[in-house]
């Protein structure tokens, strides 16, 4: 069976556009909810509306509830959760495994995707989530997770993979990361109806200072000079395995990026799909072979994207700026020029 | 009358073991979950395991740690860890996930089972959950603070409390160091190094990263009793022997209210500095004496 298309949506014109472009089912948070900055989250208006284009649309619509709350503030996730039942949104994205058979006993027609942050690893764990009332499980981002044989034995567990087609290869696992917050987390009250605001921490709401992505100074006991030092060791693109995943169990490509410009994302949507439609054709088309070319560009772009990542996205003075930086983005020739002297770094680190 | 509060240590390898004093420890949390190249790894291999404890006399003390996040074909090894476990009377097991609870559970039901840090357990649901499923003691999240934390103090469940220690702040599935050939790796990591970032310094041992500065709540041990914390926990992860023994020593004469604050040889002991954690709602390297 062909794998289904997960795309994000930051935003109503972001839903508008992944379903333009061949997304089966889109994502999207609520303010303060899910683990991404504000900004990329939706009010509960622009929510509703996102509902009602997804259904007008005969597509499906999963809400990122996917942060490590307080216990205070559970009763306010599932009331959220509740609204979004009622609205006719058709599953939830869950960190928390406390919050799980709340929303299974209180919205049992909901369906519940296990977050990349419980990073399920093994067929053990999986059964365990499943009578627990998973429907899906996102998998963690590294290679080694994702090799055909394991995805084999978790696929036979009966649970829908989630795979994340590009991203990190995430040095550390999701959710288990406590780097950002340990060395920049300042909490704080924002205009969001949690309780507060970890700023910094990746796990609690999503503002991750991305430690792993900046340098560091290795200095060995006796040298007189320390080494630059990055843990990150490169991106995950998974664009041109996309038949293996279909073969191996895997039933929903994510596509993440709920902060990534529109027009990136949509040139994403657009050839991840062009890529599952051509999995039957045999021998490949030349079109999905352009559309794997397009997207190993997009991969570079996405790569250039991490600038604008490690400079705090969530700062203000950076979410004005991006409104008149977004538009270089959308060239590619920019992009790679500004992104070059970080790729021929991240060359020699590999070597 | 009041509760008796617990002191337990967490350790990384064979030599810290034999090192330790465990008079000063109810519980022993032991072996390196994050790194099963660590030379001196007792989860390396269930021989490794039973070399490690020949000697130790207190066996009943110890809970060992079992590797974390393990792969479909990792499965097997830790099988026959808890196999072995069983077979030396150790008392419990400690997992880094709730999904394993389950199978321990309905293969090795003579021992406890604890969660750690990396289990993610953030609220009362959580608790709740696990208390369903017969876990005996969680050290909740890193990431919560005292007051969320003593929401979560519970009759029927231990839970601990990291006081003293290097705090474990992410694991990989790969190494930083070494990432050739990892059958072969020859531990770098064990060399002493510093990583650091502008905004403060880590360490690496096998795939994990540790704070550089050591985590101490020596001053806030009657403050912690007296909140209702009566199971603590020394993160020796990566500490020497003396620096674990010495804490032992200390920490448990400050559970008598023998000492109230820091000794004269800390700054010496622990040269790289203290931190907070996270229990005061600010950002984990903050050190509030």
């Amino acid at each position: 069976m062909k794998p289904l298309i997960l795309a994000p949506a930051g935003d109503l014109k972001g839903a508008e556009q992944a379903l333009k472009h061949g997304a089966d089912i889109i994502y999207a948070g609520i303010k303060g909810w899910s683990l991404r900055p504000n900004a990329f989250e939706m009010s509960r208006e622009e929510f509703r509306e996102t509902v009602r284009l997804v259904k007008a649309r005969h597509k499906a619509i999963y809400l990122a509830m996917n942060c490590f709350y307080r216990s205070g503030e559970i009763p306010r996730a599932l009331e959220i959760i509740g609204e979004a039942a009622e609205l006719g949104v058709d599953g939830v994205i869950v960190s928390e495994l406390g919050l799980i058979r709340e929303i299974k006993q209180k919205f049992p027609r909901l369906k519940i995707q296990l977050s990349v942050q419980i990073s399920a690893s093994n067929t053990r764990e999986l059964e365990f989530y499943k009578k627990l009332g998973i429907d899906g499980v996102v998998l963690p981002r590294n290679r080694v997770e994702l090799e055909p044989e394991n995805l084999k034995q978790l696929s036979s567990v009966g649970v829908k993979l989630e795979v994340f087609l590009l991203g990190d290869d995430s040095p550390n696992y999701d959710g288990h990361c406590f780097l950002s917050s340990f060395l920049n987390q300042k909490i704080i009250k924002d205009n969001t109806d949690r309780d507060c605001c970890s700023l910094g921490s990746a796990n609690r709401n999503g503002y991750c200072y991305l430690m792993c992505k900046r340098k560091m100074e290795y200095l060995r006991e006796g040298a007189s000079q320390g080494e630059d030092f990055y843990l990150r060791r490169g991106d995950l693109a998974l664009f041109n395995r996309i038949e293996e995943l279909a073969a191996s169990g895997v039933a929903v490509l994510k596509i993440q990026g709920r902060e990534f410009p529109e027009q990136l994302t949509r040139r994403l949507i657009q050839g991840v799909r062009d890529l599952v439609d051509g999995l039957d054709s045999q021998p490949k088309t030349k079109k999905s072979k352009e559309t794997l070319n397009l997207l190993v560009n997009l991969k570079l772009r996405l790569q250039a994207n991490h600038l604008r990542l490690l400079a705090k996205s969530h700062s203000p003075f950076w979410l004005k700026a991006r409104k008149f930086i977004e538009p270089l983005w959308d060239n590619l020739e920019i992009a790679a020029f500004l992104y070059l002297p970080f790729y021929a770094g991240s060359l020699r680190r590999k070597k | 009358m009041s509760e008796k509060t617990s002191l337990h240590l967490a350790i990384s390898t064979t030599r810290q073991l034999q090192e330790t004093d465990p008079r000063w420890f109810e519980k022993i949390f032991f072996g390196y979950p994050f790194c099963l190249e660590l030379k001196d790894n007792p989860l390396s291999a269930p021989e490794s395991l039973e070399l490690a404890l020949r000697n130790f006399p207190e066996k009943q003390k110890i809970i060992l740690n079992t590797p974390i996040r393990p792969l479909e074909n990792q499965l097997p090894l830790v099988s026959s860890l808890l196999e072995k476990a069983r077979e030396l009377g150790l008392s419990g097991v400690c997992l880094n996930s709730i999904g394993m609870i389950e199978w321990v559970k309905s293969q090795f039901h003579e021992l406890e089972i604890y969660l750690d840090g990396f289990a993610n357990l953030y609220t009362r649901y959580d608790l709740e959950l696990v208390k369903e499923l017969g876990v005996k003691g969680v050290v909740p999240a890193p990431e919560i603070d005292l007051t969320e934390r003593s929401g979560l103090l519970s009759q029927e469940i231990e839970i601990i409390t990291p006081i003293q220690g290097n705090l474990p702040l992410a694991f990989s599935r790969y190494c930083f160091f070494y990432p050739q050939a990892p059958q072969s790796c020859p531990n770098p990591c064990r060399d002493a190094h510093i990583l650091s970032y502008p905004q403060g310094k880590i360490r690496q041992m096998g795939k994990a990263l540790f704070s550089e500065q050591n985590l101490c709540l020596l001053p806030h041990i009657s403050g912690l009793q007296k909140k209702g914390f009566h199971s603590l926990r020394i993160e020796g992860w990566i500490m020497t022997p003396e620096q674990i023994n010495r804490s032992g020593e200390v920490y448990r004469r400050a559970l008598g209210c023998e000492v109230t604050e820091n000794p004269p040889d800390w700054p010496e002991l622990f040269p790289e500095g203290f931190c907070n954690g996270f229990y005061f709602a600010a950002r984990g390297a903050d050190f509030i004496p």
